[in-house]
């Protein structure tokens, strides 16, 4: 007599792989989703402790996905741990993101707009005024400053960007 | 060597300085991808050109390319021709190469031109930051090529059926009645261009 059936395997092996998936779904990083208006009304919140630094990227786009351990090490570095670090992702589908955080693990707050659909004159501008649309693009939120500084292209390494906050923060 | 400084210091704000719509825009002499070199004085007979600043690699530049090869169909016998310019580096972006060019090009079945410009000195020339960026030259009584319109082909890049407003289409209409393209700017996600090391 088999001990057992290949139905009871076929079941387990279904449970299995469900397990391993519920895993996989469980490390991947959360992220919130948030439509562009919603978006807005946090971004445009003036950060009243710590400064806010945001960055718009996605995971299609080469130069911002090099980028991204720049503004991870920021977390480990003593002068920038208080700093806040939200990548806004400009993903066309959350799957997307979500297999990227899955295969990336990032410390930083991770926000996908969920409503973007390209050329806008609302929000695009709302964000910098000098910016295109073009990503990735870096902008720091300060309690005082005006207007908010940016950084319209990528840093070239760790360095590149811990120079530029060292001469955007405000002492 | 007074005017050399005054170059010198004025070399950054030039780089900088976006083509605005009612200026005059500067020709080039770019290679095709059929290896032949060409400027818009080549053609001195249309209405005006949907340029493109457009590339290979970018997921923003192939949502629209469909949309690209469209416009050339609907607007090229209306005298309105696409140029498409690639001003990206590709040492840094080697999909972005001449080569590719010419594959992408036979293979999605451009009806129009692809130039290489791989010094990005047009694109500095227009102030394009990003691909795809369209820039629509009208031309004047005088046969000067005048920048009627800037930004996206529409509103959305992910989607050309949901896309609710068509920027390209209806400013070429609005040039046709003799009004001003409106809007004359639009801002979109885009790929930053990837500039030849400076």
């Amino acid at each position: 007599m088999r001990l057992f059936s290949a139905r009871v395997i076929g079941q387990r092996l279904i449970l299995a792989i469900g397990l391993l998936c519920i895993c996989a779904v469980a490390d991947a990083q959360d992220f919130r989703s948030l439509t562009v208006a919603e978006f807005l009304e946090e971004y445009q919140e003036k950060p009243n402790d710590s400064p806010i630094l945001y960055n718009f990227w996605a995971s299609w786009c080469g130069p911002c996905v090099k980028e991204l351990p720049y503004f991870e090490s920021l977390h480990e570095n003593e002068d920038t741990e208080e700093l806040k670090v939200v990548l806004v992702s400009l993903d066309f589908a959350e799957n997307r993101l979500l297999s990227f955080l899955e295969r990336n693990q990032l410390v930083s707050e991770v926000i996908f707009l969920t409503d973007w659909s390209g050329a806008d004159e609302e929000w695009i501008p709302t964000i910098h005024p000098d910016w295109s649309g073009a990503i990735p693009i870096t902008v720091l939120h300060q309690a005082t400053e005006e207007p908010a500084k940016a950084k319209l292209d990528a840093f070239d390494d760790e360095n590149d960007l811990k120079t530029w906050l060292s001469d955007a923060l405000e002492e | 060597m007074r005017k050399l400084t005054l170059l010198v210091a004025l070399l950054p704000l030039m780089l900088n300085a976006q083509l605005a719509v009612g200026d005059e825009a500067p020709d080039f002499d770019l290679m095709n991808i059929d290896g032949e070199n060409m400027s818009l004085a080549d053609m001195p007979d249309t209405e005006g050109f949907i340029v493109v600043f457009t590339c290979n690699h970018c997921p923003v530049a192939k949502l629209y390319e469909q949309r690209i090869i469209e416009l050339d169909a609907a607007f090229s016998d209306q005298g309105y021709p696409v140029v498409a310019i690639n001003p990206n580096d590709p040492v840094r972006k080697p999909q972005d190469s001449y080569e590719n060019m010419q594959t992408r090009a036979e293979e999605k079945g451009y009806t129009f031109p692809y130039l290489v410009d791989a010094t990005g000195e047009t694109a500095k020339a227009y102030g394009a930051t990003r691909t795809p960026e369209i820039y629509l030259l009208q031309r004047n009584e005088d046969g000067q090529l005048i920048l009627a319109y800037t930004g996206a082909i529409d509103n959305n890049s992910a989607d050309a059926t949901a896309a609710d407003e068509h920027y390209v289409t209806e400013a070429i209409a609005n040039l046709k009645d003799g009004k001003a393209a409106d809007p004359d700017f639009t801002r979109a996600i885009g790929c930053t261009i990837k500039w030849a090391s400076r």
